[in-house]
């Protein structure tokens, strides 16, 4: 009889615990260090530096292909800014990581990322592929052609970077949306670099792989 | 053999099976009060350790304000916090990043109410002392770093009502406040830009 009654305990312990492991763990959230969160994080910054160059250079140049093309990336990647916050947000998971930026990546970039800076300098970017705060001063100071061959090379070497990182989250995540998300990015920044190391050409600019 | 002797032994070897038997009960009775203290003992310092971590990162000290005025205007305005923490702001924004001059705080509203964390520093905080935040930055945008004339504590994080003083910029509940704080629930408009606005930060 004591035994019955000792099971009975240890059943409805066990129950109690599950109900509220799953109320503390969100079921299917990827948890605080995870590929997922370390993407969508990351991935909002490197954006954010994105629109901000196209639109630098919608303010310098008068050339309807650059400011087209700008228009479409600043666009593009403010939605994509906004899902990847919904993602936290859903997630219950904070905007910004307590860890550096790109760990989660364990290592799957080719750019230079070697011994960062602890503190960082006007030379240093922020992240790989991203534009220096000079290089940005640079760019909102130029205009006409020169203003859209640096926004070009600035661009084509920050979708590198984020064709990098699009990359490491597809061979790191199972999450569905996330690779929906980050598949999408691979193709269509690639596409976007091909198009603009052609521009590049007609501008007399020979192309220069970073 | 004699019977005597027969009964002599198993007497013996009964006596002796007795020790061994009480003296397995002691071992045993001497291992499971061993095998208890160690796990207690470990429970406790993972207990100790947890409470310790959370009390050093613990966001308890962050002060709550209730902000409703947010519109534009290019007037002077007073704030009741100093550093503010929200009210009316300018029409432009503060862009994010790091200054060694004051900045207006009605940009500098206007740039939390987008998402941005303004840590700002007592102007006579040794330089050395404001480099050390630029550590706790890590990586992060939507940061703007700027001494304030008017402020009592050595640093200060004030994002969109809330807010945090600070003795040293070695606390790590700066870092805890960042990671709170930045485009957290409180902001208005999480996302708007901080950058794109007024002043050319040095970082």
């Amino acid at each position: 009889m004591r035994r019955i009654y000792l099971l009975a305990g240890v059943a409805v312990a066990l129950l109690a615990a599950t109900v509220v492991w799953g109320a503390l763990m969100r079921p299917g959230a990827p948890p605080d260090t995870s590929p997922e969160a370390g993407f969508a994080r990351d991935m909002q910054v490197h954006h954010s530096q994105a629109v901000r160059m196209s639109m630098i250079v919608r303010d310098r140049t008068r050339d309807e292909e650059t400011r087209r093309l700008a228009y479409d990336i600043a666009l593009t990647q403010q939605q994509q800014i906004g899902q990847m916050y919904a993602w936290l947000e859903t997630w219950g998971l904070p905007q910004t990581s307590s860890g550096r930026p790109m760990a989660w990546m364990k290592g799957r970039h080719h750019v230079e990322m070697t011994a960062k800076p602890e503190q960082p300098t006007p030379e240093s970017p922020p992240m790989p592929g991203m534009a220096t705060s000079r290089q940005l001063k640079e760019l909102e100071q130029a205009s006409g052609r020169d203003a859209e061959v640096r926004f070009l090379r600035l661009m084509i070497a920050h979708h590198q970077a984020g064709v990098q990182m699009a990359e490491a989250a597809l061979s790191l995540s199972d999450d569905p949306q996330v690779r929906r998300m980050a598949t999408s990015m691979v193709a269509a920044q690639q596409s976007e670099i091909d198009l603009m190391e052609r521009m590049l050409v007609a501008r007399g600019e020979a192309e220069r792989t970073q | 053999m004699s019977g005597d002797r027969r009964e002599v032994i198993r007497g013996r070897l009964s006596e002796l099976r007795s020790r061994q038997r009480k003296a397995e009960g002691l071992r045993r009775i001497a291992v499971s009060a061993a095998v208890v203290a160690l796990v207690s003992g470990a429970l406790a310092a993972v207990a100790v350790i947890v409470l310790t971590e959370r009390g050093r990162t613990s966001l308890d000290a962050v002060k709550s304000f209730t902000v409703t005025d947010r519109t534009h205007t290019t007037e002077p305005v007073r704030y009741p916090q100093t550093p503010p923490v929200g009210g009316n702001h300018d029409p432009a924004w503060q862009n994010c990043g790091v200054y060694n001059q004051p900045i207006r705080d009605e940009n500098a509203v206007h740039a939390q109410e987008h998402g941005a964390v303004w840590i700002s520093y007592r102007p006579d905080v040794p330089r050395a002392e404001v480099e050390k935040v630029l550590t706790a930055m890590a990586g992060r945008d939507y940061i703007l770093l700027s001494p304030h004339p008017k402020q009592a504590a050595p640093f200060v994080a004030s994002a969109w009502s809330k807010q945090l003083m600070l003795e040293s910029a070695d606390d790590p509940r700066l870092s805890a406040f960042l990671r709170a704080y930045i485009k957290g629930p409180e902001t208005p408009e999480p996302g708007a830009p901080c950058d794109g606005g007024v002043g050319e930060p040095l970082l």
